[in-house]
């Protein structure tokens, strides 16, 4: 006769929860949530108004543009092939003019279909470019729209005010993403900004910028079935809880791993480091306004004397990496071979010596945050300086505007993203007329006439050789004239579980589209 | 009530009044001068033009007189503004966080209280034994360290280390746990030292003396005649924790990702989000202001020899 003994019951209690907690495991076809705690969330979620790390990471899962670079493509993450998405195929009709075939029965979240009046709402005069346009940052991407109008219910027409040999990289980068019409205006800018529709694999819930953003599944979704059945992003502000929640399970995915926790987290059995070295360099800026730099010798020493591997072995673990100047090799045909960045400390002792340098103080502000290792990689920079007979001082200061005071500080840092994989998507974006450096004259005018005349020309040249050979005309006036340098490209390091197929891009965004993230058993 | 008591009651009203408002001025003026939060707000590459229109959107392009009285105008009508980074009105904001720190705030409050006084009154009653020191060292250590120290410490064990409880969030009760203990343990601390040092006052006075005389058992000298007569320096104590706990824990809901006022406050000062700031300070101030205004009334509830106009400040 069986009996049930009292330890016997109590042990069968104790295990309940567990065996329940098991159950959806096994729940046919069930797809599992995917949780990823972000560092910081954003405040809205208009995929135009948040171009940042923050925003895009969450954004790329509820939009899509017309055309897909495909970082993917290549072994790094950094891939620049551009590929059909919502647009099945584009056309380039004359100089100025691009016409883009949309693919048919894409769903947006709302059950809308795709249309080209979507695509000219999304383009329209007043949100990215215009007078006074919604979204602050669109202009340097869109500004140079004519228009965009739709030609039939699957046609679009992009004008141009110029003939604009990055258009279709444009329409595939970070600004493009495509809005659904009804609901824009239905809803209107702000609560549109909250709930937004689009036409990616995972929709809205919820967004709460302090707590999460929950999405669910699109199932109607253009390139398959999402492999999860909603996205939690949840903001975990302390890397000990986001590593915390990781390694007990509350968490599939982690960001923002600092470069001396990587070890740490790689520790444990079940859990992955994947990182890639981000499309994004971390740069100093030089105030030309300053009696001692306004001589460019003494910029040019400033550069030359810093040893950018050293710190990257030393900082980054060697994972880090130090480019080609400002110069990429996603540029493609327009990567110009054989530059770097040399350190020699010998040619930044005879140029100080050249420029009559009598030991003037030279003072290197960053805040102590802001970006990673910066204040860790500006210590060991006061000691290169000091190295070659610079008097370097370090201030540590609480904002950028405090960072770049004139008069207070010659030295700031500052990061240069490569928002389009072309010199004028970079080098151009952040150092060009329209880049903070010039409109704030940090860059002297007389010292960037060269360079702004070069990048204008690049801007209406179309010829692929005459482009190069303007590219690295500008590349020879920037580090000549040496208004900043670059230090190095850090990396970014996300944790995550190993049982889940998932691979990081170059860019901020997390393709979490079904080709892209797979759930395997751990 | 007396005349005196509403004089006292008006009078501490005004006052209280006051003190918000020198402190919005002060929050406005200081955030103002502290740098442009068009600079912050906006993307890098934001062209000059377009910036500009943000900064007349958001009235930053009037001087600093005119932003004031618009600002205290909208203020008196009940208008906290509208936040700059997500267009959504500051009040609908505070509304949806307040509650979370008020549960955090309250549970950290009642724990501290229970396992404070406890301990207080445990150690008064042994003093000077070793578990009066025993007792005492521990509640050193409790307010002693600091907060984020022991909330990383609290999600190492509970969180990383034995998996019972979640390290972040608020969607349940168990997310409560973890950081109103941090909350609570410090405050724990300070609450047995000063119960300790209220109790040992009152455990020296010869109605003690008189009560245990007349054969009252310990348990009734302690609720009956010691305890009643620690409660106004426990009170005036409490008044200001009470005020400093409930307005928002900034680094507690930082590390636990727990969305109160004390992370909103966080994410709009690193942002320069300057009306949601100002609407947090002006919280803050408001409930630090209230709980000293009610543990004052209390005070001349508890005390029959302290008028409510004295305890208020207004009289004798």
């Amino acid at each position: 006769m069986t009996t049930i003994s009292r330890r016997r019951l109590l042990q069968s209690v104790a295990v309940l929860p567990l065996a329940l907690s098991a159950l959806p495991a096994f729940a046919a076809g069930e797809r599992p949530m995917f949780t990823v705690a972000v560092a910081a969330l954003p405040a809205t979620l208009e995929p135009a108004r948040e171009l940042s790390n923050v925003g895009t990471r969450v954004t790329y899962s509820i939009f899509d543009t017309l055309i897909r670079r495909d970082f993917l493509g290549s072994p790094d993450g950094g891939g620049s092939e551009l590929k059909p998405h919502l647009a099945t195929k584009w056309e380039r009709v004359s100089p100025t003019e691009l016409v883009v075939t949309l693919r048919e029965g894409v769903k947006f979240h709302n059950g809308d279909e795709l249309t080209s009046d979507d695509v000219a709402y999304t383009f329209r005069d007043g949100r990215l470019y215009g007078k006074e346009p919604q979204i602050p940052g669109g202009k340097p991407y869109f500004g140079i729209l004519a228009g965009c109008e739709a030609v039939d219910k699957y046609t679009v027409r992009f004008t141009t005010r110029v003939p604009d040999v990055l258009l279709e990289q444009r329409l595939a980068s970070w600004c493009a993403w495509i809005v659904n019409k009804r609901a824009y205006e239905e809803m209107g800018f702000e609560a549109f900004s909250q709930k937004p529709v689009g036409t990616g694999p995972y929709k809205v819930v919820s967004h709460s910028e302090s707590d999460a953003t929950v999405l669910e599944a699109h199932d109607d979704y253009f390139l398959g079935t999402p492999t999860a059945k909603g996205v939690a992003f949840r903001a975990i502000p302390e890397l000990a809880a986001r590593v915390a929640g990781l390694v007990s399970g509350e968490f599939d995915l982690i960001t923002n791993i600092p470069p001396d926790q990587v070890a740490v987290i790689e520790g444990y059995d079940d859990i992955d480091i994947r990182s890639v070295v981000l499309a994004n360099s971390h740069v100093l800026v030089f105030d030309n306004h300053d009696p001692v730099l306004a001589d460019r010798r003494v910029r040019q020493a400033l550069s030359f004397a810093i040893d950018r591997q050293k710190l990257v072995d030393t900082l980054w673990l060697g994972k880090a990496k130090v480019p080609a100047s400002h110069n990429y090799p996603e540029y493609g045909q327009m990567f110009v071979e054989g530059r770097s960045l040399p350190f020699d400390p010998e040619k930044a002792k005879a140029l100080l010596a050249e420029a009559g340098y009598a030991g003037q103080p030279i003072v290197y502000r960053t805040q102590p945050a802001y970006y990673t290792n910066a204040l860790e990689a500006a210590q060991v920079m006061i000691e290169m300086w000091k190295a070659v007979g610079i008097n370097a001082e370090l201030q540590v200061v609480e904002t950028s505007a405090q960072m770049r005071e004139e008069g207070k500080s010659q030295i700031s840092n500052w990061s240069n993203s490569t928002r389009l994989p072309d010199p004028l998507g970079a080098l151009w974006v952040a150092w060009g007329p329209g880049g903070e450096m010039q409109t704030k004259d940090i860059w002297a005018p007389e010292s960037r006439e060269a360079f702004n005349a070069a990048g204008k020309a690049l801007e209406a040249e179309t010829d692929p050789a005459k482009r190069k050979a303007l590219f690295v005309t500008m590349l020879d006036e920037w580090e000549k004239e040496a208004p900043g340098t670059i230090l190095y490209q850090p990396f970014e390091a996300y944790a995550i579980k190993k049982s889940i197929a998932w691979r990081p891009t170059t860019f901020y965004f997390m393709d979490l589209r079904p080709d892209n993230l797979s759930f395997g058993q751990a | 009530m007396t005349r005196a008591a509403l004089l006292a009651i008006g009078l501490r009203i005004l006052r209280a009044l006051f003190t918000m408002l020198l402190c919005v001025t002060l929050v406005f003026v200081v955030l103002r001068t502290a740098g442009d939060p068009a600079e912050q707000l906006l993307p890098a590459e934001t062209p000059p033009d377009v910036r500009e229109t943000y900064r007349q959107r958001w009235g930053l392009d009037q001087p600093l007189p005119v932003q004031y009285l618009r600002y205290i105008a909208n203020l008196a009508q009940g208008d906290l503004g509208t936040s700059f980074s997500s267009g959504q009105p500051v009040a609908a904001a505070v509304a949806e966080t307040l509650p979370r720190t008020l549960m955090l705030g309250l549970t950290a409050l009642l724990l501290a209280t229970v396992l404070g006084l406890t301990l207080g009154i445990a150690a008064a009653l042994r003093r000077g034994t070793a578990a009066d020191r025993g007792l005492m060292a521990v509640a050193v250590l409790g307010y002693s360290m600091p907060v984020f120290f022991l909330g990383i410490l609290l999600i190492l064990l509970f969180a990383l280390t034995l998996r019972v409880l979640p390290s972040s969030g608020s969607s349940s009760l168990r997310h409560l746990i973890l950081p109103a203990l941090t909350l609570a343990l410090p405050l724990t601390g300070r609450v047995a030292r000063f119960a300790r040092t209220a109790m040992l006052e009152v455990l020296g006075r010869p109605f003690i003396r008189g009560a245990r005389a007349k054969g009252v058992g310990n348990l009734g000298v302690i609720l009956r005649h010691a305890l009643p007569n620690a409660t106004v320096p426990l009170l005036m104590f409490f008044g200001i924790e009470i005020g400093l706990t409930l307005s928002g824990a900034v680094v507690t809901e930082t590390i636990f990702a727990w969305p109160g006022l004390g992370r909103m406050l966080v994410d709009s000062v690193s942002r320069r989000d300057l009306p949601v700031v100002q609407a947090v300070i002006l919280l803050v101030t408001l409930v630090i202001v209230l709980s000293n205004l009610v543990v004052d009334i209390l005070h001349s509830v508890i005390d029959p020899k302290v008028s409510m106009a004295r305890a208020l400040g207004g009289g004798t």
